[in-house]
């Protein structure tokens, strides 16, 4: 292309554009799109034969599973069986055909029992070789309780930066040092067998990002980490209590336990719940009074009839000695039963708003406003707090 | 060097050459988006001309006004992808030699940018239309391809697109 030179527009108009880019630039316009596109460039010609074997990343998301069953359908074959087939031979050939390092690697696994699961834990070898650093599994599950138990070799993959699992047991083995590089975490209906959830947590040294919903085997959440930021929690029935001690650098908590609201994108936006509101015990950990670090707290779906939860939500924010941002809704059914508190404690919410800015520096309320009524109550709840330890 | 390239980044001019010759000047702080110019500033090259040898004139002025919006504080977000979207819409040709020089001077979001841009003019079309668009000559025999194809016949389902645009 260099050559151009003098006869440029003469040559320019049959000459081609594309083929002689470097190697690399080839590989990252491939990686912008879907695998099956990338793949169909093999027919350009000889040169393109192999070009689509380097992409950065294998994607095979729930839009690449639908085409499969779609064009299934309309060959009126067996959808399942030819699907299925297909689907196992098309990532277990990609993989083995991948040359080099995998950036990322992403598949979500159709529902099925019999073929599947014994391709997964291949899968998860191969990618221990590649030095896979974005990890993304996902089990589909449609009927049963089956979790996928993830094989040795999945923790032999230490280059891992970003791991999403859903639908997983992890038993790791005794040896395991936990993932050195690991900075984002997302693990969703995974179960922790022998209670090796704080163990796990606590040997990934860098986490900076953690999201747990719906994980079994953890009823105490021991949330450490020093450069842990981030918390997206969504417990279960299990629940019964969350400690944050160990993460002094929590800046953001996000704690649910209602029903997951699917968000805009994947990471989900999540119908918070407060945390306390299936815990058995009455006074977890949490009540205990030394600071936290945390900049802003999100509680979503309060219940403010409850004063067990009133009183855990105050707790939290009490001890937020550096809060910035404080976001509370109350639990949606719950916000046309007090019409008659609502005008009675306008004035008593407005005055109490005010100490509680007051009280808590410069709190950003946005979300509260449009319905609350029995939010005085929590208010006045903290501000009690306020003054127990003022007194 | 390392510290006057942050301690006198505003006042700062780099004089970049293009590979026909013209010069441009640009203020330091925004030409150092390309970190092949930063690393070249904080080995103590700055004070000369920079010669691109690999970029051409034109693709340069495009380069500099991406460079230019990227570092502009006033712009918002909004602005910033507007910019972008409208900055890709041009001869696929453009595009490539933009993204060749991305690739020299190291703009990752440049790059990203473009390579997505040649992405969006590939997918979704018949392997015959994008050889059209690239002048991509196939050295296959039909029975080649057909062979090909069927190696990988779960790439080929589907309706194309069989417009040159």
């Amino acid at each position: 292309m260099s050559s151009k030179g003098v006869k440029r527009k003469r040559s320019g108009a049959d000459e081609d554009i594309i083929s002689n880019l470097p190697r690399n630039l080839i590989a990252c316009i491939l990686g912008k799109m879907p695998i099956r596109e990338a793949v169909r460039t093999s027919v350009f010609s000889k040169k393109w034969r192999y070009y689509y074997l380097n992409i950065p990343q294998l994607v095979f998301d729930d839009q690449f599973c639908k085409e499969l069953d779609d064009f299934s359908v309309n060959k009126g074959a067996n959808i399942y069986a030819l699907k299925f087939y297909q689907f196992d031979e098309i990532i277990t050939k990609s993989l083995m055909l991948h040359p080099g390092g995998l950036e990322r690697f992403k598949v979500c696994i159709p529902f099925n029992p019999s073929t599947v699961v014994p391709y997964v834990n291949k899968w998860i070898l191969c990618l221990s070789f590649r030095k896979i650093k974005e990890l993304t599994l996902i089990y589909k599950k449609v009927y049963t309780d089956h979790h996928h138990k993830l094989p040795p070799s999945f923790f032999s993959c230490l280059h891992l930066t970003s791991l999403k699992l859903i639908n997983f047991v992890r038993s790791p083995p005794l040896e395991f040092k936990g993932f050195p590089n690991l900075r984002h975490l997302i693990l969703s209906g995974v179960d922790f067998t022998n209670n090796c959830f704080e163990s796990f947590i606590s040997s990934c040294p860098i986490l900076k990002r953690l999201f747990l919903g719906g994980c079994s085997g953890i009823h105490h959440f021991i949330i450490s980490g020093s450069k842990l930021q981030r918390l997206f929690t969504k417990a279960d029935d299990n629940f019964k209590s969350i400690s944050l001690e160990k993460a002094p650098n929590l800046s953001e908590v996000y704690v649910s336990l209602g029903g997951v609201v699917k968000g805009p994108e994947e990471n989900g936006v999540f119908d918070l719940v407060s945390f306390m509101l299936l815990a058995e015990t009455p006074v977890p950990p949490m009540l205990s009074t030394s600071p936290l670090s945390l900049k802003i707290i999100k509680l979503k779906g309060v219940n403010f009839m409850d004063f067990g939860q009133i009183s855990l939500a105050a707790s939290l924010i009490r001890r937020a000695t550096n809060l910035q941002e404080l976001h509370i809704e109350q639990y949606r059914d719950m916000v046309f039963h007090f019409p008659l508190y609502l005008q009675i404690a306008n004035e008593a919410f407005a005055a109490s708003l005010i100490s509680l800015i007051e009280a808590v520096g410069n709190v950003v309320l946005g979300s509260i406003f449009p319905h609350l009524c029995p939010l005085v109550y929590f208010v006045q709840v903290l501000l009690d707090d306020y003054c127990y330890i003022e007194t | 060097m390392a510290e006057a390239a942050s301690s006198t980044i505003e006042k700062n001019n780099l004089t970049l050459k293009s590979s026909y010759g013209d010069e441009f000047v640009l203020e330091e702080s925004i030409a150092i988006q390309s970190v092949t110019i930063k690393n070249m500033v904080e080995d103590g090259c700055s004070s000369s001309v920079i010669p691109l040898s690999k970029v051409d004139t034109g693709t340069l002025i495009k380069v500099i006004e991406y460079m230019k919006m990227h570092s502009s504080t006033s712009s918002n977000e909004e602005e910033i992808q507007n910019f972008d979207k409208e900055f890709v819409r041009i001869s696929i040709k453009t595009i490539l030699n933009i993204l060749e020089a991305a690739n020299f001077l190291d703009i990752r979001s440049l790059l990203d940018l473009c390579a997505e841009a040649v992405a969006n003019r590939i997918k979704n079309k018949t392997p015959e239309v994008v050889r059209k668009i690239f002048n991509i000559t196939s050295d296959f025999t039909p029975e080649e391809e057909a062979e090909i194809r069927n190696e990988t016949p779960w790439a080929f389902e589907g309706d194309l697109d069989h417009s040159l645009d």
